[in-house]
């Protein structure tokens, strides 16, 4: 603030306050639609979603104030925990294999310089396409008769179709293989970008240390994308634990349960039950969790050395 | 919520206008009929299947008689027709005329967003036209005295669909109607990669179990709660069957929550000899056979228990209904009665492969001709003496279909004993 | 050996490529075949007697219309957060606001909430205040789901700008205002691109919203519209691949124009946090 050369001298106090009143007053005002709409939209009907939890509502119609009776039966019901037990099991493979395949792929691509920009594209194509579509493209791939994709993969090697979304063993590692080509891709970008930013002059350094590749990778690379995997791996658990549509359009939660994740749980009792009371009680627990898993790996990977950049 | 207020007042505002509307002298209401008439249903105004193009044909021939009348139709995906619509009333903007299932009619009643039809037909409807309607259908769209629906396209809903070719194979010409047959058959036409017999098992509104069930005749439903026994002895029966049918081979145990859909594309494919089906499909089912000739395809009631009559599980359907809150409802009523004209039915018959829904219909001599044979199949199977309805009050129908899906896939998919199965089916619906 | 390693890296990269095409080139070739060769042993990879069938049957049923639907709304949105977004953004880096940290926060919590649980709560409210079944509902939700990455996008990029940059600006008599519209905007067109391909792609690729916040054909978008197809009469694969042909055109076009910006973005960590 200029007030100093604003020429007013006598109360410079009082026209710092005043300026810095206009200050705020324009500050506030600029960011003011923009809190106003995120407000509205965001945050007011997750507020609005906790009432409705806290009251009976089936099929629209709201049957009265029960207290917490929606949680105690969620948490009651054996099927909610084990919902939350393949929502976790879901999240935790897919990104078990997403961000090591996500990581080998941005070394690569780095290596392969013009190609590997054209590669990163490609890759990112399925990513840029809706997740509806990409159920119905899949549904239809997998298709168990000798006249779909995969069928004719099977044939190939002599081998019958295969049921892989009907199959209790099956259904669950094939809807993680679909999410993880979805969107690996786009973890890739930013390990790229982690990657771009540790300065080579480190791996020389080890080099002439008598460092191996590999103990380089565990020693510089590692510990210094650390801030770039906190973001990877907060966004795509996020992305995993929330997934439903590719759930609705592929496996309808079954079979036995097997891909009945809280995610599809809250789908199926607030749109299809139409047990709207407690499915925005599930709704509430899935946004606790989902703040919990980011606090949890703010709290981890935070500690790593770099993570202050 | 508003909601519980709303209903209240809509439904006085319907008694008000029914009585404003019987006041009218009947004959001047035809030449009145002006405004809009809006229409939810699964049917497009654009689209090109046989159902789509004749009631585009009705709603020119409405429009033509009533040229005030603008018949405006949203389509709306089917499995959501009943939930949009119980919504759309709460928030006030309901369509006019609405297409539900049959086993939703009691849930949708309950929250009084539907108009009682007759207060709102014509005199000559109600004594000429709704007697010639299917009365097995008809009736049960009757609540405490009111028809809040009239049913539309009667149809045997889930019945069995069988190759000729393939049970030709086993010296057979139509699958046994008991059940002790049936698996046997079922367990010989499995060969190879094919299946003896394939079901839907993760459908919302569609439940094997109860379709085999249904095997035991109408008693299977609780006439006062309208449940059936989950651990009682004919649902224990039921499961056995599902089990000998899997330890045969003929249902696969990797194929547990296939969709109606699904069941659809792997038939064509070849890889089952009998299926559960949706009747009104036969047509679809025939154009994508790829792994067989389609004139082979036909058509079976289910199987029975011991002497009883094979069963035909009439539902779910659909049926009609008219809003309560409709600004409407003189030509929204007039719209409805015109979907129910002898020509109308003659088309549905003609040009959609439907069973007519006036009786009399099925006089004509087109449904003694060659090409309605199907017709004809489905309209004995339809007055067969095994044919029951869902009872009219199922409770928890948003949850009886997937419970006992899941139920019949851990039948099928795992060993855990029946009794472990059913209880825990019965408990999570709470019977 | 290196060569051998190249090779391998190749390989390795060819089979990513078909892994991640392969099933879009499938849904492709899908949507030019006859509806009875569909099911075809062993399938045609190349239809072997194309047709438009599946395509003139799209615009038969008015699909088109959906699809310009999905871009307007896309694009309203789109245009809507940056405008708020970039307002605000600049905002919080160059003027003090009454209870900033707080404000932040509800800028990161906004992002963590999942759209998709608030869905119903959503549909009540904008159905109590009228707005369910408009034209302008989507695009208002949409921009509310993107504005406050737009925010984030947006403040990132100009807290790395140096305030004297536009003070040199206003000593040479420009107002505040056009030096930031003259000097910092264009400075900020990666930004800014990068922020509008995200939110594109978010709203034309959403369906749970599209599908429960307007039931009128006329409003409908994209997505929702291409459900029809997997209708009463069970699933018309040669519509639907040929939806899925055309819903997937739009997004990957707009990706692969402003890709430079996009990856470029989340590269070098002017978008993230």
């Amino acid at each position: 603030m200029s007030v100093s050369s604003s020429g007013v001298r006598l109360h410079p106090e009082r026209a710092l306050t005043s300026a810095a009143r206009q200050a705020k007053l324009v500050g506030s005002a600029l960011v003011g639609p923009a809190l106003i709409l995120v407000i509205a939209i965001n945050i007011l009907p997750a507020f609005y979603g906790f009432y409705l939890s806290l009251h009976k509502v089936f099929f629209f119609a709201n049957e009265g104030y029960v207290g917490l009776a929606n949680y105690a039966a969620l948490f009651s019901d054996p099927f909610a925990w084990q919902a939350i037990g393949r929502s976790l099991l879901f999240t935790f493979c897919s990104l078990a294999i997403a961000v090591p395949l996500a990581l080998l792929a941005a070394m690569g691509i780095r290596r392969l310089g013009r190609w590997g920009s054209l590669l990163l594209t490609v890759l990112l194509v399925p990513w840029a396409m809706s997740p509806i579509v990409v159920a119905l493209l899949w549904k239809w791939i997998l298709v168990p008769s000798p006249g779909g994709l995969v069928g004719a993969l099977f044939a190939a090697f002599g081998r019958p179709p295969q049921d892989l979304l009907t199959d209790p063993m099956l259904a669950m590692p094939t809807l993680i293989a679909v999410g993880v080509w979805r969107n690996f891709a786009f973890a890739t970008i930013i390990l790229i970008g982690g990657l771009g930013q540790i300065p080579k002059d480190l791996y020389k350094a080890a080099a002439v240390d008598g460092l191996g590749a590999l103990e380089s990778f565990y020693k510089i690379t590692l510990p210094l994308l650390a801030p770039s995997l906190l973001i990877v791996i907060s966004m795509l658990t996020i992305s995993y634990f929330n997934e439903v549509q590719l759930i609705i359009g592929l496996t309808g939660g079954g079979p036995i349960r097997q891909t009945n994740t809280l995610a599809y749980l809250l789908y199926n009792t607030g749109f299809v039950e139409l047990d709207q009371g407690r499915g925005n009680a599930i709704a509430i627990v899935m946004f606790m969790i989902n703040m919990a898993l980011i606090a949890i790996y703010i709290r981890i990977l935070g500690k790593q050395p770099g993570a202050a950049a | 919520m508003s909601f519980v207020h709303f209903n209240r007042r809509s439904v006085i505002k319907m008694t008000a206008a029914s009585i404003a509307l019987a006041a009218l002298p009947r004959a001047a209401r035809a030449q009145q009929l002006s405004g809009t008439v809006r229409i939810w249903t699964f049917l497009s105004s654009e689209g090109q299947s046989p159902r789509e193009v004749v009631l585009r044909n009705i709603i020119g021939r409405f429009t033509a008689a009533h040229p005030d009348v603008k018949i405006v139709v949203e389509p709306q995906p089917f499995q959501e027709l009943e939930t949009k619509f119980v919504a759309a009333s709460a928030q006030k903007r309901a369509p006019d005329i609405i297409w539900m299932r049959d086993t939703f009619l009691d849930l949708v009643n309950q929250r009084h967003v539907l108009a009682n039809l007759d207060e709102v037909f014509s005199d000559e409807f109600k004594t000429k036209v709704v007697p010639d309607l299917f009365p097995v259908f008809a009736e049960k769209s009757v609540f405490d005295g009111q028809r809040i629906s009239l049913p539309l396209w009667p149809s045997p809903a889930q019945v069995i669909f069988y190759r000729k070719d393939a049970l030709a194979e086993i010296g057979i010409e139509a699958p046994p109607l008991r059940w002790d047959e049936f698996i046997a058959a079922a367990g010989k036409l499995t060969k190879g990669e094919r299946l003896g017999f394939g079901l839907p098992t993760n459908d919302n509104s569609v439940s094997s179990f109860i379709n085999v069930l249904s095997g035991f005749g109408p008693s299977i439903f609780d006439p006062s709660t309208g449940q059936f026994d989950i651990t009682g002895k004919e649902a224990q029966e039921t499961a056995k069957i599902v089990r000998q049918l899997v330890q045969n081979g003929s249902l696969s145990p990797t194929l547990l929550n296939a969709m109606g859909d699904d069941i659809q594309d792997q038939f064509a494919a070849g890889r089952f000899a009998m299926v559960q089906a949706f009747a009104p499909r036969f047509q679809q089912y025939r154009d994508i056979a790829a792994a067989y000739d389609g004139k082979q395809l036909a058509v079976s009631a289910w199987p029975a228990f011991g002497d009883l009559p094979p069963s035909v599980l009439l539902g779910p359907y659909w049926t009609v209904g008219l809003s309560a809150s409709s600004q409407n409802i003189p030509a929204a009523a007039a719209f409805l009665e015109s979907l129910y004209t002898t020509e109308a039915s003659l088309e549905w018959g003609k040009v959609a492969g439907l069973v007519p829904d006036r009786r009399s219909t099925l006089d004509d001599p087109f449904f003694s001709s060659p090409e309605a044979a199907n017709i004809r199949t489905f309209t004995e199977l339809l007055s067969a003496p095994g044919a029951l309805t869902f009872p009219q009050r199922l409770p928890d129908i948003t949850k009886v279909f997937p419970v006992m899906n899941t139920a019949l896939q851990e039948l099928i998919g795992t060993d855990e004993s029946v009794d472990a199965v059913l209880s825990r089916a019965k408990s999570t619906l709470g019977w | 050996m290196k060569f051998a390693a190249r090779l391998v890296l190749s390989l390795a990269c060819l089979i990513a490529a078909i892994v991640a095409l392969g099933p879009i080139f499938w849904a492709i070739s899908t949507s030019f075949k006859p509806t009875n060769r569909i099911f075809a042993v062993p399938p045609e990879i190349i239809p072997l007697s194309p047709t438009f069938a599946h395509y003139s049957r799209l615009i038969a049923e008015g699909v088109q219309w959906a699809f310009l639907n999905s871009a307007n709304y896309a694009v309203l949105a789109v245009l809507l957060s940056l405008l708020f977004g970039t307002v605000a953004g600049y905002a919080l880096t160059r003027y003090p606001v009454a209870g900033k940290p707080a404000i932040l926060l509800i800028f990161v919590g906004a992002m963590a909430v999942p759209g998709f649980s608030v869905l119903l709560p959503t549909q009540l409210l904008a159905s109590e205040l009228g707005l369910y079944n408009t034209y302008l509902v989507l695009p208002l939700l949409y921009a509310g789901h993107i504005l406050p990455f737009a925010v984030w996008v947006t403040r990132a990029h100009f807290a790395s700008i140096p305030r004297e940059l536009e003070q040199a600006a206003e000593i040479d008599g420009y107002s505040r205002a056009e030096a930031v519209w003259k000097i910092v905007l264009p400075g900020a067109k990666p930004a800014l691109l990068a922020s509008a391909t995200f939110g594109f792609l978010h709203c034309w690729n959403d369906y749970v919203t599209g599908t429960t916040m307007v039931d009128q054909p006329e409003l409908r978008t994209l997505p929702v519209a291409l459900i029809f197809f997997q209708g009463f009469h069970g699933r018309d694969w040669g519509a639907l691949m040929a939806g899925v042909a055309i819903a997937t055109i739009p997004p990957v076009v707009v990706f692969l124009l402003f890709r430079k910006y996009l990856i470029g973005g989340f590269a070098d960590g002017s978008v993230k946090g």
